[in-house]
């Protein structure tokens, strides 16, 4: 009796030789390109000065006279005719503007704020050069986040509590033959995340190593800044996408509307803001032309809000209606099935002179 | 220490066509000669960031962020569909061994979502490890491992699905969508 060839062995043997082709730029051409730019040195911080990325793309096209050319300009002048802004997510998040803008403009020394997460993931522990054995779980953590406005306090993640389980009955067996070991971390959106081998909790990690930038916050999408620039982001809605544009431009990137949706919801939901800035948040989010009003649900802890979607990338916001603040971040199941995987609700937040009571263990 | 401009000449004389190969498997060959570019610029203004022992995973986690975030979803899958299409029609026309087995696993392909495609394809024809391709996704090697298994189920049972329609194009696999 023949057996079913393995998948990937047949996927494998259709691998297309076209493939292996290669660029036709040379490396000189690509020098040729960066010359303009010195290479970075490996800092906390990204330089602020680029030279736009489109402008070296145009270049390559021009020095090299290859088809590159056609598909800059195919990017650089988009056809598509957007639709009209979907006006129920709009008037709901302009409506949240208008009332969050006029809450009190104090601030202090930290922001402080509270919430919990939940996730689901997946992880496996066999000796080495064995394949583990998977285990799905889901983790819940009852956080704070204390974000100082001066460089030169501390900024700290305190896990208060932490509880996790392996998801079905298959995943418990295959977690006690594994050790039953404990199963924690923090992991929802729009909160720094921790996991591995945690201590019990509480405990607290520093949100400010600049040793580690590439696990140190503030960071907004995938570019670190520092509290300084996130307070003192423009509050006029157009100056404010621009720049949340070229913070993406820093890491080479160019601005989506799913990254500018990313961006908005981080700053929201863990960064230090003024109300002003919040409400032009709301405002850069309501012209986004894929947000989708889903209507008054309840969050995750069951309180009431505006649902805003960003069509098509699974990510909710939860907004309360009567005073604008942002309730919850939530994702759903790319796959089709809309499962909540992941979700973030915040408690409370707000600026305080208090410092953080900090809890014996600290990594 | 050689100095930056060979450093990255090297970089780039070793890396190039690898770059160029998953970018065109991700995003078909009008987009990958583009993508090489934009991510050999970011090379170059991170070039003492790059990790010496994964030079590779790096590159190509950096041309996944540029397909992901500078080209819009629907562009790049019907850039790579259409590619599909091709490479199809070439592995059809083909004399050569296994060309059946081809013509069915690159259907298997055209059918499932954009990160199937992307996790089969890392390991199968970028030649990743475990880790490397891991690293390149951002997750755990366990979670790869999950990812993996899923995918190779819903790759065999396109396989199948292919094997036993009478239909000469792909069948699409419900309860798929596209990020």
């Amino acid at each position: 009796m023949s057996r079913k060839p393995d998948p990937t062995h047949l996927l494998a043997l259709a691998r297309p030789a076209s493939l292996d082709r290669g660029s036709r730029i040379s490396a000189d051409d690509m020098l040729a390109m960066t010359t303009t730019e010195a290479p970075e040195e490996l800092t906390c911080r990204p330089s602020r000065q680029r030279r736009p990325l489109v402008t070296a793309l145009r270049f390559t096209a021009v020095a090299t006279a290859v088809a590159v050319a056609t598909t800059v300009l195919v990017r650089s002048t988009d056809s598509e005719v957007a639709p009209s802004p979907p006006t129920l997510a709009r008037a709901v998040l302009l409506a949240a503007a208008d009332r969050i803008e006029t809450a009190n403009p104090a601030t202090g020394r930290y922001w402080h704020a509270t919430g919990q997460s939940f996730a689901v993931g997946a992880w496996g522990q066999s000796p080495v050069g064995k394949e583990p054995e998977m285990i799905r779980y889901r983790v819940a953590c009852t956080h704070e986040t204390w974000m100082a406005r001066s460089e030169r306090d501390a900024s700290w993640l305190v896990v208060t509590a932490q509880s996790g389980e392996p998801l079905t009955r298959v995943d418990e067996a295959a977690w006690r033959r594994q050790g039953a070991y404990r199963l924690g971390a923090c992991e929802g959106p729009a909160v720094p995340s921790v996991g591995g081998a945690l201590p019990a909790p509480p405990f607290a990690t520093r949100l400010d190593d600049k040793h580690n930038p590439e696990v140190s916050y503030p960071q907004v999408g995938a570019t670190h800044v520092t509290t300084e620039e996130v307070m003192s982001l423009p509050t006029d809605p157009a100056k404010l996408e621009e720049v949340l544009q070229a913070w993406n431009r820093r890491g080479g990137y160019r601005s989506t509307e799913e990254s500018l949706f990313s961006q908005a919801t981080t700053i929201l939901s863990q960064l230090p803001t003024t109300p002003k800035l919040r409400a032009a948040l709301y405002r850069v989010l309501a012209n986004l032309q894929s947000v989708e009003n889903t209507g008054t649900i309840k969050d995750p802890l069951g309180r009431v809000g505006a649902g805003i979607e960003l069509s098509g990338s699974g990510r909710q916001i939860i907004i309360d209606q009567t005073s604008g603040g942002l309730l919850a971040v939530q994702e759903r199941s790319p796959d089709g099935t809309g499962e909540l995987t992941a979700w973030t609700a915040l408690t409370t937040s707000g600026w305080t002179d208090a410092r953080p009571a900090l809890p014996k263990t600290q990594l | 220490m050689p100095n930056p401009h060979e450093r990255f000449t090297a970089l780039y004389n070793t890396y190039q066509a690898r770059v160029y190969g998953y970018a065109a498997s991700r995003a078909g060959h009008q987009l990958a000669e583009e993508v090489v570019s934009e991510t050999f610029l970011v090379a170059w203004r991170r070039l003492d960031s790059i990790p010496d022992h994964a030079q590779l995973p790096w590159l190509f986690r950096v041309a996944r962020n540029i397909l992901r975030d500078n080209y819009r979803q629907t562009s790049r899958h019907e850039s790579l569909q259409a590619e599909l299409r091709t490479w199809t029609n070439e592995a059809a026309t083909d004399a050569g061994e296994h060309a059946t087995e081809r013509v069915a696993a690159l259907r298997a392909l055209a059918t499932l979502s954009d990160a199937d495609k992307e996790i089969l394809t890392l390991t199968t024809w970028h030649g990743l490890s475990v880790v490397e391709a891991a690293e390149v996704l951002g997750c755990t090697k366990a979670a790869f491992f999950v990812r993996m298994h899923r995918a190779r189920r819903r790759l065999q049972a396109a396989i199948h699905a292919g094997e036993t329609s009478t239909s000469p194009e792909p069948v699409i696999v419900p309860g798929r969508k596209f990020r």
